[in-house]
């Protein structure tokens, strides 16, 4: 398979493919098995990517990311391309960040709680949740840093609670965003890279808040 | 500052532009308009069921959905087929999660009134105060004829789509999520799509079982009114959202009642939850993300707020933080500005 090809195929993943070569290009995956083939081992790389957590990427996330690529079939293996792991690097930057913002996490709990396992217990207890197999099976990673403007510890909201309330909401969504909100909890994991803000984003947010404010009503 | 500059100065250059080709634009609008509706339509009433990625960022996961509409009554089935074995299956009554990877199964159930609540958005003249919505061009994917209509956010508080809608379906075989300015947030990404004249009862059924998981859900009893008349809320709404709906009822796994407002601008929506808060407890604080959504908790005045909404961490930030307690207890449509919007 062409290295053009691959790179238009990493490109539809990443959503950079310009219109007209995206409707060949699907028209073409359409055709092809191989070039099916192809972009379902993406995904499958991308999967084994998700499944990498923030702490172990601040450990050495390129490692990581070798190492899932080397668990793959050694066919599908040697078959993905330069062109599609050049495009993993923006994802490297992003997880090692997360892996900071993991470590902030951490010793923000710790003013709340005497201890670790004293913070798990205090996550579980906001949850409202008795049922052990929530309370001990959450990792709160869908924690982000509060602003850092605010002087009191912020305090997660626990994995299981928010998908509570993401799914209470998605009733009320138009059928896009209810589509967009429960694929999002189908595709969500506990330790999602990219639910940590990061300081990029954070200061864009930051910047936003000199924007007029919204209208009063 | 810049940011600043640039958002006040858009909705100024979008007027003069929507003034100085307003005669074409309106007829295209309306066009466009015509599609989405077509669209809706097309999600609303046909059986079908196909194979698609949901991407985001470098991350692709293949999804599987069947969708049947019989004697009006939609059940949908959302199924992960990479790894986690997930599903989601939602009909009139309620929203089932299974998740085997946490060994849970969460049910979120309707109650009574709000099966009356239409959350298809009407596409007219209002909706197009906030967004652009166009024709793009008319291309091909999964090789079909496809129009391409984008819906394009005015201001910073929600987001826009890219569609490519099938020529003879209206069905979406392609969305993209975008922001403000463009960037893609994610996509889904049909691989295949077929429409069915029936759909049997037992593709509907979950995978798993859901035995020996942590099945979680609330009370079949309703929370009583006369518990919480206190009304919340909310000033500074970013432009465009409106409260559409208020209601009382207890979250999956919790016995506390918690009110529930949902704002909307037509397109996009926000929940806000707000519950009264163990003292015993820290608050929930700050900024979290599912997929493409965004929550915002704090606490006020002894309960924990949040927001959560498929709309950008602002304007569920805004949202949060302009809740506040009415000094009066009435009822609570009344005290909230903002009557819903009539359809």
């Amino acid at each position: 398979m062409s290295d053009a090809l691959n790179e238009q195929l990493s490109a539809c993943l990443d959503g950079e493919l310009p219109r007209a070569e995206l409707a060949l290009l699907l028209k073409r995956v359409e055709r092809d098995a191989e070039v099916r083939d192809t972009m379902g081992r993406y995904a499958l790389v991308g999967e084994a990517l998700r499944n990498e957590k923030p702490a172990v990427a601040s450990r050495g996330f390129s490692d990581g990311v070798m190492a899932a690529i080397s668990a793959e079939p050694a066919r599908a293996a040697s078959r993905v391309p330069a062109a599609f792991l050049r495009r993993l690097r923006p994802v490297a930057g992003v997880a090692v960040a997360a892996g900071v913002a993991a470590i902030a996490i951490l010793s923000i709990q710790r003013v709340g709680g005497p201890d670790t396992s004293g913070s798990a217990q205090l996550a579980s207890d906001t949850t409202g949740v008795t049922s052990p197999g929530i309370s001990q099976g959450v990792d709160p990673s869908y924690v982000v840093p509060g602003p850092n403007t605010a002087p009191a510890p912020a305090f997660a909201i626990p994995a299981a609670r928010l998908t509570n309330y993401v799914v209470a909401h998605s009733e009320y969504s138009s059928p896009l965003g209810r589509r967009s909100v429960l694929t999002g909890v189908l595709a969500d994991d506990d330790a999602d890279p990219a639910t940590v803000v990061t300081d990029e984003s954070r200061d864009a947010r930051t910047t936003d808040r000199s924007a007029p404010q919204p209208q009063e009503r | 500052m810049a940011a600043s500059l640039t958002a006040s100065r858009y909705p100024l250059a979008a007027a003069l532009l929507l003034m100085a080709v307003a005669p074409c634009v309106r007829a295209g609008d309306r066009e466009a308009r015509e599609w989405l509706e077509r669209m809706s339509e097309s999600l609303a009433t046909r059986n079908y069921e196909g194979r698609f990625f949901h991407v985001r960022g470098a991350r692709s996961e293949t999804m599987r959905i069947i969708h049947r509409v019989d004697k009006g009554k939609v059940t949908e089935r959302l199924v992960s087929l990479d790894g986690s074995g997930r599903e989601i299956i939602r009909n009139q009554d309620e929203v089932i999660c299974y998740l085997p990877d946490r060994r849970t199964v969460l049910v979120e159930k309707r109650n009574d009134s709000s099966t009356l609540i239409t959350t298809v958005p009407s596409y007219n003249e209002e909706l197009e105060s906030h967004y652009s919505i166009e024709r793009g061009a008319s291309t091909k994917a999964l090789g079909r004829r496809t129009q391409v209509i984008l819906v394009q956010p005015r201001d910073q508080f929600r987001y826009g789509y890219r569609l490519w809608l099938d020529h003879e379906t209206a069905m979406p075989l392609k969305s993209q999520l975008c922001d403000r300015d463009g960037n893609v947030i994610e996509q889904i990404l049909f691989a295949e799509l077929n429409f069915r004249e029936r759909i049997p009862a037992s593709d509907l059924k979950p995978a798993v079982s859901g035995e020996g998981f942590a099945w979680i859900q609330q009370d079949a009893e309703q929370p009583q009114m006369a518990r919480a008349t206190v009304g919340w809320n909310v000033i500074r709404l970013p432009a465009g959202f409106r409260l559409t709906t208020w209601r009382l009822q207890f979250i999956a796994g919790s016995r506390i009642p918690v009110q529930h407002l949902v704002y909307s601008d037509g397109l996009a929506s926000v929940s806000v939850f707000i519950e009264p808060r163990n003292p015993q407890t820290e608050p929930m604080r700050g900024l979290a993300k599912v997929g493409a959504a965004y929550a915002y908790s704090r606490d006020l005045d002894g309960h924990q707020v949040t927001a959560v909404g498929e709309v950008p961490a602002e304007t569920v930030e805004a949202i949060a933080t302009g809740v506040t307690k009415d000094a009066t207890p009435a009822a609570p449509m009344a005290t909230v500005p903002g009557a819903p919007p009539t359809r």
